[in-house]
């Protein structure tokens, strides 16, 4: 039970495809450009990882919400601007502070708010902590999983906020974070964001699997 | 003044290429209607590391032909796969320490003219904004930076065989930092009057 994920053909995206190949992490890499064309229904989950330009989503949208309502899980990745593709999710962008960590003491202001959740087993607040590029709504039924509480020195007009939220839509969910690990990982900047792919990565599958099994209850009932 | 072609493919157009320096003109094309446009009035062609790379292979022989009339690529980020002929792999600098990304010119060019090595090591005291890996330079290569590490080549100018140039830089887009208070801000206005002087060379 694998992870099926758009391809951008962006460097740092196929990177990471290549250095997680040993790790069974993806089943299928469908090419952005073909999307309109695949059956989603066969993948129980699709990701879209980091950076993917949102407004060559726009096009697909009612494909991919049809494809959640069905059933699917949908993992939204940062800097993709989700709310391009998604209805009734809102991003409110941050200026990157990309210096916060050369202040003794002071940390991003990074909090797990549901360490029970699967994707986020084994993860540190340390291992969630490089950018924050901005927060999330959270749609109706949603979990806060991570969020930021900024102090000052961090962020002067920064609001707290959802940094990944888990959804319910129709038969299915979506897991949306503004956390852009795939983007630095396969660029070969900021070594917190390898230490969060090696955990988040494994466990998207294992929520996979786990949903897959929910799904399968659920229409046996 | 210069004209310069820039594929977009992010949803929107980064600062630097919205209002470019000096009296430099950039026309923002979807980088998926290249095929579309005629490239060989362009001084020179800016190609971000935020471009879908398989869309470049297929696009290659386009690239390849506006090369050959004498003309200028800025290829920009640690490219997974190489998608101009010719031009070989990314590879990071294998130590990962940041004291061995520290730049150094390697020779006076226009590019670099006015600049200070320490300025694009550096922002804000931090080491590897710039440059962490490279790829080997081709043949005739004129090479404007080296990491002091293992001495290896970061930024060059591949002058093609049958025509053209290539200015590699294997770090964020070159325009990431046009209004940098250093004089890091004047790699991207350097490289693209350098563009505009040669292609009128050429002419």
């Amino acid at each position: 039970m694998r992870l099926a994920v758009v391809d951008a053909g962006l460097a740092y995206q196929r990177r990471t495809f290549a250095d997680f190949k040993t790790a069974n992490i993806f089943s299928d890499l469908i090419p952005i450009s073909d999307l309109g064309d695949v059956n989603l229904a066969g993948h129980t989950a699709l990701m879209i990882p980091c950076r993917t330009p949102g407004h060559r989503l726009t096009p697909h949208k009612d494909l991919l919400e049809r494809y959640v309502r069905e059933g699917g899980l949908l993992l939204v990745m940062g800097e993709t601007n989700p709310e391009l593709f998604l209805d009734g999710l809102e991003v409110t962008p941050e200026p990157t502070n990309f210096w916060w960590w050369r202040e003794p003491d002071l940390d991003l202001g990074v909090q797990i708010d549901m360490p029970s959740h699967p994707v986020l087993f084994g993860l540190k607040t340390q291992d969630c902590a490089w950018h924050v590029h901005g927060t999330l709504s959270v749609p109706e039924g949603g979990q806060v999983l991570l969020s930021w509480h900024p102090k000052p020195a961090v962020s002067a007009k920064g609001v707290p906020g959802a940094l990944m939220v888990d959804y319910p839509l129709g038969e299915g969910r979506v897991l949306v974070t503004s956390l852009d690990p795939i983007y630095h990982h396969g660029s070969g900047f900021m070594p917190a964001t390898t230490r969060f792919l090696e955990r988040f990565l494994p466990n998207a599958v294992a929520y996979t699997a786990a949903h897959r099994k929910l799904l399968t209850l659920n229409s046996n009932n | 003044m210069g004209h310069f072609i820039f594929l977009q493919n992010t949803v929107s157009v980064p600062a630097g290429i919205a209002a470019p320096p000096g009296d430099h003109a950039v026309d923002v094309i979807d980088q998926y209607e290249l095929a579309g446009h005629d490239l060989s009035n362009a001084d020179g062609v800016l190609l971000s590391q935020h471009l879908d790379e398989q869309h470049l292979i297929e696009c290659a022989p386009m690239l390849d032909r506006y090369l050959r009339q004498g003309g200028s690529i800025s290829l920009n980020g640690p490219v997974y796969q190489p998608y101009l002929n010719g031009l070989g792999c990314y590879a990071p600098l294998p130590s990962g320490k940041a004291q061995d990304w520290i730049l150094r010119f390697e020779t006076k060019h226009r590019i670099t003219d006015g600049l200070i090595a320490d300025d694009l090591t550096y922002r804000q005291g931090v080491i590897g904004f710039w440059a962490r890996g490279s790829f080997p330079p081709p043949l005739n290569s004129t090479v404007l930076t080296r990491m002091i590490g293992d001495d290896t080549a970061a930024d060059f100018v591949w002058h093609r065989d049958g025509g053209g140039r290539v200015v590699v830089h294997p770090g964020n887009d070159v325009w990431f930092v046009h209004n940098d208070a250093t004089s890091a801000g004047r790699f991207y206005a350097n490289m693209l009057d350098w563009m505009a002087e040669e292609r009128s060379a050429c002419a």
